[in-house]
């Protein structure tokens, strides 16, 4: 059973946990557009750039300490009615959010393809 | 409630779609109400605003409240059936067309971009779906 642990190796378990946490980030996008007309109501946004900069060595460190807290709201408000949902800001970030995912699982699909192809023997 | 699932982003849209149409259909109500005469006695048409509270997935339809302070609007029409039998006057909503139109775009522009979003979640749970097919 440990050759089969190790045929997946770490590589699968961070594609899948990005890919979740792209998810995750894109939900509270969603969710901040829903309510652009809710009066008061603060965005919510998950910033993981910080993640993509941090030494790979101690890669899962990083990401289990970001787990909780990530969500934050940001920017005070300009409007009268309290709420600081600005649309484009929020179409733009669900835009690079899809790109990134969509690339992640692009990335997930190949990564199985090689793997596929080695234990084919290249045929 | 657990953040992240990509369905729970597709419901909090939906949420979004719904709240929106919502509005939409008070200002219509308003706007097809704008040039309604009360009848004598009672009160004129008192323009009516949806008020939106966030939930945690999501938006939702706290009320809907009418208008109390701005006056609604009076005229001198002795040919209208309901006018006052003294000075005349016939009591009309106190609608602004104006705002109603204003208020319509916002809905309107809001509830494209909860469909563009929605679309897009549902691309990305496709985009899921593939891993592994080719």
């Amino acid at each position: 059973m440990a050759y089969l642990d190790n045929l997946f190796g770490p590589q699968a378990d961070r594609l899948s946990r990005a890919m979740s946490k792209t998810a995750a980030r894109q939900s509270m996008l969603v969710n901040n557009l829903a309510n652009v007309n809710t009066p008061g109501y603060k965005r919510k946004d998950m910033d993981f750039n910080i993640l993509l900069e941090g030494n790979m060595s101690n890669f899962d460190q990083v990401v289990a300490n970001r787990t909780h807290g990530a969500m934050r709201a940001e920017k005070s408000s300009l409007r009268l009615d309290g709420n600081n949902v600005d649309m484009e800001f929020e179409v733009m970030s669900i835009a690079t959010t899809e790109a990134r995912y969509n690339s992640l699982a692009e990335l997930t699909s190949r990564y199985f393809s090689g793997l596929k192809s080695i234990i084919r023997e290249g045929h | 409630m657990r953040i992240g699932t990509l369905a729970n982003a597709l419901q909090t849209s939906t949420s979004g779609l719904t709240a929106e149409r919502f509005r939409m259909d008070t200002i219509s109500s308003n706007l097809a109400n704008a040039n309604t005469i009360a009848r004598p006695g009672e009160d004129g048409y008192r323009r009516r605003a949806v008020v939106l509270s966030s939930t945690d997935n999501g938006v939702r339809i706290d009320s809907i409240q009418e208008d109390r302070d701005r006056p609604c609007l009076q005229k001198v029409d002795w040919s209208n059936p309901y006018h006052d039998p003294v000075t005349g006057m016939v009591t009309m909503s106190n609608v602004d067309p104006t705002m109603e139109m204003v208020d319509m775009i916002g809905a309107s522009r809001a509830y494209e971009a909860n469909i563009a979003a929605f679309n897009t979640v549902k691309g990305m749970i496709g985009a899921a779906l593939q891993i592994g097919k080719a």
